[in-house]
């Protein structure tokens, strides 16, 4: 009897933590490479940020991703939705789709994603102790435009270890989960070109409090049709 | 078939992989490599960190010294040979926040890659358990949790240099563990779950 209800209890708190997940916000991170990139006539941010501001000293990781070609939000999170079923908590985008004439113009937005991730809340009871997971980001039509690159959106990836319990909470290895989300990508029958261009990020491995920074500074290029 | 109607064929076969090739290239296809790369602009000035973080060469033999002494890290290599892999600073975090603040070394962290992937049995392992809130020096807390864990091919070795101690010995990525269990009567101290403690999931 005794045992019936201590299952009870643990299957009733791992139910809780799969609906609710971690709870939001972050711990921010210094960025040792950031700074904005073009082509054509649009800009982003190679970092995405922990909260709506451009600082070296708030950022979440390296933007390693680009989804091209005929990309939107939505499509994208579809066709990696067979692994990727899960959401995380927000992080935010930077860029502009017109830059405007030499490029110092305006029309900056911001965009928040919780993306996609393997597991809502890994180290939790009956959960795995590791979850991948990705953001993206474009602006108010869920997509981004230019010649060189079609309709694109752009992101970043990390894992998250034993968010939920179980150890030590670590986040972190950006450029393993790169590897790993091309891997899902051409496994679902996509083709995707794997450290195509440089993002300007590189990140030396370090470990900065719970953030665990490795970064080649190639980000990966993923074709939509 | 007549010489003519051959070289006609042959062009024809020809123009038509011309074609092919010049709409693979305007349309893209399955195998090709990416578009046009990106440039960067001049960095702001307000996006340039210093760098006082780095880890110097005495230090880093210093970590690894203090590493292969450490009771914790010997009992999980045990008999598998090893090699040092990734050797880098581990610094405080900016906390939750986005304001400017300059990370402060604590130590080193050491990846280290195993000979073949290996089972960890109960072993006792250090673990430092982080407060992102950073109010406490040192901004963690050590515990020693007995550890099993399955598929083992590399260790993450955290090593505190201010205080010459090695404080966390983990499984490191790709890794199962199945158990990790602290001392009867721990109490953690370092706020869990926290609103702003988490990486956001």
């Amino acid at each position: 009897m005794r045992r019936a209800h201590v299952f009870l209890v643990i299957a009733a708190a791992a139910a809780l933590l799969a609906v609710v997940g971690p709870r939001p916000k972050a711990e921010a991170a210094t960025a040792r490479n950031l700074t904005l990139l073009y082509i054509d006539e649009d800009r982003f941010r190679n970092y995405d940020f922990t909260d709506r501001a451009v600082t070296p000293y708030g950022v979440d990781w390296p933007i390693a991703l680009v989804f091209g070609n005929n990309a939107t939000i939505d499509r994208v999170k579809a066709r990696l939705g067979n692994e990727y079923d899960q959401t995380g908590g927000p992080m935010y985008g930077r860029m502009t789709d017109n830059a405007g004439s030499g490029g110092v113009g305006g029309g900056y937005v911001w965009d928040d994603d919780s993306g996609g991730k393997t597991t809502k809340c890994p180290g939790a009871p009956f959960q795995p102790d590791s979850a991948r997971h990705y953001r993206i980001y474009a602006d108010g039509d869920d997509r981004l435009y230019n010649l060189a690159w079609g309709y694109y959106v752009f992101g970043s990836t990390h894992w998250d270890r034993w968010e939920c319990g179980g150890d030590t909470a670590w986040f972190g290895w950006s450029e393993n989960a790169e590897g790993w989300l091309a891997w899902r990508w051409s496994t679902n029958g996509y083709s995707a070109a794997e450290d195509w261009a440089s993002f300007y990020n590189w990140e030396p491995y370090r470990v900065e409090g719970t953030h665990v920074w490795e970064n080649d500074g190639y980000a990966t290029w993923f074709w939509v049709f | 078939m007549t010489k003519a109607r051959k070289r006609a064929s042959v062009a024809v076969v020809f123009a038509a992989l011309v074609a092919l090739l010049l709409l693979r290239t305007a349309i893209g296809g399955p195998d090709r490599a990416g578009p046009a790369e990106p440039s960067a602009l001049e960095p702001e000035a307000a996006t340039q960190v210093v760098d006082e973080t780095s880890l110097g060469q005495a230090q880093a033999a210093r970590a690894l010294e203090l590493m292969k002494a450490n009771p914790g890290f010997r009992s999980a290599v045990a008999d598998v040979q090893y090699q040092v892999t990734k050797i880098g600073p581990w610094t405080t975090s900016n906390g939750p926040f986005t304001r400017e603040k300059k990370p402060e070394l604590l130590g080193a962290s050491v990846v280290v890659t195993l000979a073949r992937p290996t089972e960890l049995h109960d072993r006792k392992l250090p673990s430092a358990i982080y407060d992102v809130t950073e109010k406490t020096s040192p901004p963690y807390q050590e515990v020693t949790n007995r550890v099993t864990a399955r598929g083992v091919s590399e260790l993450m070795v955290l090593v505190d240099l201010k205080r010459g101690k090695v404080v966390s010995v983990t499984p490191g990525l790709g890794s199962t563990i199945v158990n990790s269990t602290p001392p009867t009567g721990f109490q953690r101290t370092v706020p869990d779950l926290s609103p702003d403690s988490r990486e956001g999931g």
